[in-house]
């Protein structure tokens, strides 16, 4: 982006944003590439996107895994309320769709050339670059935790398939009686309420074939996301079979043994359980680390109209490696800010304006399968930055009937039928 | 038949431009906002005084749905161009 060019989105962006509300017109007459590095919501979000409103561009998509398993709906599959495959994408409807999909591992982004470089020696020359790793792990939060410690215990968050059938296989192999003990992170992760939702789903599992066991939460935070919604919830179906422990009451989990199968908690003491999660601190993917997008915090800082990363012009993130705050790290913010930089592209190619739009962010949990709670919000972008309107979003009533639980449990299963098919389209 | 469905696809784009305000909408209720699952409503097709009459609704609603929460971070011509838009692509 020209420096022209962005003095006068400044000069828009205290606006009522005029182009967001313009139909924008796809060109088949615009031009370029843009190479996409990273296959998940985001990454495929702003390819099919790009692909609706920009027909001429090339969009190459380079991810090294054929498969994708989604973190939403991840922990019906630990509780044994969906198959695998159920949550498992993949981006042959991107290709059908004439977006070149690169299965490969990516071994070098150079963010000023706009070059991507493969480990097999392929190279991509881009006009734009789109940087979408997701998260990685910060390996040095939990001592003794590290990949091949992660192959025994895993974290599962979500990590592939292996990751969760691990956990699955666990659970079901437990004895009676037996202890479920999962550390949650500090904050910022992706999925604020996963780690509870999967605390909810593992007890209803244990409802059912181990009656007798015990879930606890050991977690490095002093309160969670929808925090009151899920103890209700937890009152009303589980009694007392889960139990948190905050950071103030020495919850957090500083060091795991791994052949001895227990955590050791920063006060030192040893929590011994038959099936353990841990779930580390988290940080921009890998990728987002190569292409020198990070900052100090460990996330990518981006200019919110377009998503064009503060450090290097000319290369976009989006998604759980940028730094999005106040918007929680969940799928559904990926692909929302993923549809705002495809129009910010779009413009680019066309030589149009465009200065950001309202985005959204909107996440259901269950508590058991009949029973979710959501939690939504609408920002708008500040000059740069993103901001929650105040007006909107919050989460589901804390008193609501059955019923109130039973649709939005419902709409869960919509959600993600519906925000699958927007991301990776449907495979013919 | 594939090539037809997108051929119909991009047509749809070419023919009826999408506001970038509408982007978001597709998340919860599907491309181009036909749905997938009767818990969450088809966009496409409602007619655009019903689309605006709706939102408004849900701007005054205390029920504490998911639109109930979302509608009031929108303004009147935000709405308008969600509803001008979601009403061209038509009924699926």
């Amino acid at each position: 982006m020209s420096l022209t060019r962005r003095a006068v989105l400044q000069a828009l962006a205290g606006g009522a944003g005029l182009a967001a509300l313009a139909p924008f017109q796809s060109s088949h007459a615009a031009a370029g590439t843009v190479v996409i590095a990273g296959g998940g919501f985001a990454g495929s979000t702003c390819a099919r996107y790009l692909r609706r409103l920009a027909p001429g561009l090339r969009i190459v998509l380079i991810d090294r895994h054929a498969k994708f398993v989604t973190g939403p709906f991840c922990n019906t599959v630990i509780a044994g309320l969906r198959e695998m495959e159920a949550i498992t994408q993949d981006h042959r409807a991107l290709a059908a769709e004439g977006i070149e999909f690169v299965r490969a591992e990516i071994s070098a982004i150079d963010p000023v050339a706009r070059t991507v470089e493969t480990v097999d020696g392929r190279r991509w020359q881009a006009d734009k670059l789109v940087v979408t790793p997701g998260i990685g792990f910060r390996w040095d939060s939990i001592d003794g935790y590290n990949p091949a410690a992660a192959e025994v215990l895993p974290h599962a968050w979500p990590g592939g398939p292996e990751q969760i059938a691990t956990l699955r296989a666990q659970l079901l192999a437990m004895p009676e009686g037996g202890l479920v003990a999962i550390a949650a992170p500090p904050n910022p992760y992706r999925c604020p309420p996963g780690p509870y939702e999967r605390a909810s789903l593992i007890a209803y599992f244990l409802e059912r074939h181990k009656p007798r066991a015990k879930l606890l939460i050991l977690d490095s935070k002093d309160d969670f996301s929808k925090e009151p919604l899920f103890r209700a919830g937890w009152a009303a179906l589980y009694g007392n079979r889960i139990e948190w422990v905050g950071r103030a009451d020495g919850g957090r989990v500083a060091a795991v043994d791994v052949s001895g199968r227990a955590f050791i908690t920063a006060a030192g003491e040893r929590v011994a359980a038959d099936v353990l999660n841990p779930i580390p601190a988290q940080t921009a993917g890998r990728l987002a680390y190569i292409a020198d997008l990070t900052d100090a915090s460990g996330w990518a800082p981006v200019d919110h109209r377009d998503y064009q990363s503060l450090r290097h012009p000319n290369v976009h993130v989006m998604g759980d490696a940028c730094d999005a705050h106040p918007m929680p790290k969940s799928a559904f913010a990926a692909t929302s800010q993923a549809k705002c930089c495809a129009f910010a592209l779009a413009a680019y190619f066309a030589g149009a304006d465009y200065d950001g739009t309202k985005i959204i962010n909107a996440c259901y949990s269950l508590v058991a399968p009949d029973y979710g709670i959501s939690v939504t919000g609408v920002y708008a972008h500040n000059g740069a930055d993103i901001a929650f309107i105040p007006e909107a979003g919050g989460t589901s009533p804390l008193a609501a009937p059955p019923a109130f639980r039973a649709a939005e449990a419902d709409q869960a299963r919509a959600w993600y039928a519906n925000i699958t098919r927007d991301a990776f389209g449907v495979a013919g | 038949m594939l090539a037809l469905v997108l051929l119909a696809a991009c047509s749809r784009d070419a023919e009826v431009a999408m506001p970038a305000v509408a982007a978001a909408c597709q998340g919860c209720h599907g491309p181009y906002g036909i749905s997938a699952h009767p818990a969450i409503p088809d966009l496409a097709g409602i007619p655009e005084e019903n689309f605006v009459a709706s939102m408004r609704a849900y701007q005054d609603s205390d029920g504490g749905g998911v639109m109930a929460r979302i509608a009031p971070g929108y303004s009147k011509a935000e709405i308008a161009a969600m509803a001008h838009w979601f009403a061209e692509l038509g009924a699926p």
